[in-house]
């Protein structure tokens, strides 16, 4: 469990890392260490305003190229997201083993 | 659903030719202007205020036949008629209050959903969280981007914010891109973590 979330830890890390630069170099001349820590800071404080609920959109008159930058909010699980934000952590093995059948029934049966 | 919105449908939808056109007989109702009809409820189906109504008239006689005209007992007719003018006389209404209610949109502002709560600090905390997020970043000589509050939608959680630059907008989608991103990575191992948990809770009495 330990080695997993290590390993969460350092996806998510390389994750914020690779998208904070790839913002960074699309709309600055140079790379600046502080702004790429804003960038990151930013990305992460939308994220867990995000999983509370709120959606950035564009405005209505806002050109087609511009639209297509902003994130698609019926994609996110936040069916899923507000379970696990209210703490409802019962209800996610369930969710978990819907979703996941085939593994929950292997799994028993390699432990044997 | 954004009331902005709401208006772009309606000022898209063919109000003006979609009246379904009623002669109410002794006997029988006569409806024509069918398939334009049809085309206008099409538009405002999307909108949840009318989404019962065109359900209604769908499941009608209206919708049973492919020709421009109908005709149909007073029982059914009336029903039908009652359905049609709540449908037009509601969109019409509703657009001329949301062209009068509703300011246009800049093109360099953004609209924010705020969640669902009743929370009011909760609310406050979030909107200082959401300028301190975006002035960091799009304040800056290149980006040439402020944070203002262009107006609030009446009666909804709905804020547009104006950033004074197409520049700060593109740099706020991707932002908003990348969080979702990292929103849905964290939720991916979270549902993980917890069904690696219940799997070691499974397998710890055959371990002990």
């Amino acid at each position: 469990m330990e080695n997993l979330e290590k390993a969460q830890r350092k996806l998510l890390k390389q994750l914020v890392d690779s998208e904070s630069r790839a913002i960074e170099d699309s709309f600055f001349d140079s790379h600046e260490n502080e702004r790429q820590e804003r960038i990151k800071e930013s990305i992460r404080t939308l994220s867990d305003l995000i999983f509370k609920g709120t959606e950035i959109h564009p405005a209505l008159t806002t050109p087609v190229e511009a639209k297509e930058v902003f994130p698609k909010y019926d994609g996110l699980p936040t069916s899923t997201i507000k379970q696990l934000e209210d703490k409802h952590e019962e209800a996610l093995p369930d969710k978990a083993a819907g979703e996941n059948d085939s593994t929950e029934e292997q799994n028993p049966e390699e432990s044997e | 659903m954004r009331l902005s919105v709401i208006r772009e449908i309606l000022q898209k939808a063919p109000v003006s030719s979609g009246k379904l056109e009623i002669s109410p007989g002794p006997n029988a109702y006569q409806f024509q202007n069918i398939i334009e009809f049809k085309e206008l409820a099409g538009y405002l189906k999307v909108i949840p205020q009318f989404v019962a109504i065109v359900e209604a008239l769908e499941q009608s006689e209206l919708y049973a036949t492919a020709q421009n005209t109908l005709t149909t007992n007073n029982r059914k007719g009336s029903e039908i008629a009652k359905l049609a003018n709540s449908l037009y006389t509601g969109a019409v209404t509703l657009l001329a209050m949301l062209r009068v209610a509703i300011p246009e949109e800049q093109p360099e502002s953004v609209a924010i959903k705020l969640p669902d709560t009743n929370n009011l600090r909760e609310i406050g905390e979030i909107l200082v969280t959401i300028d301190r997020t975006l002035t960091q970043v799009i304040v800056d000589p290149r980006i040439q981007g402020e944070v203002r509050v262009e107006t609030w939608e009446p009666g909804t959680l709905w804020i547009l914010i104006w950033l004074k630059s197409l520049t700060a907008v593109n740099l706020v989608g991707r932002l908003a891109r990348s969080a979702a991103l990292f929103a849905q990575e964290i939720a991916r191992w979270k549902v993980i973590n917890s069904h690696v948990k219940t799997l070691d809770i499974k397998t710890r009495p055959w371990r002990t």
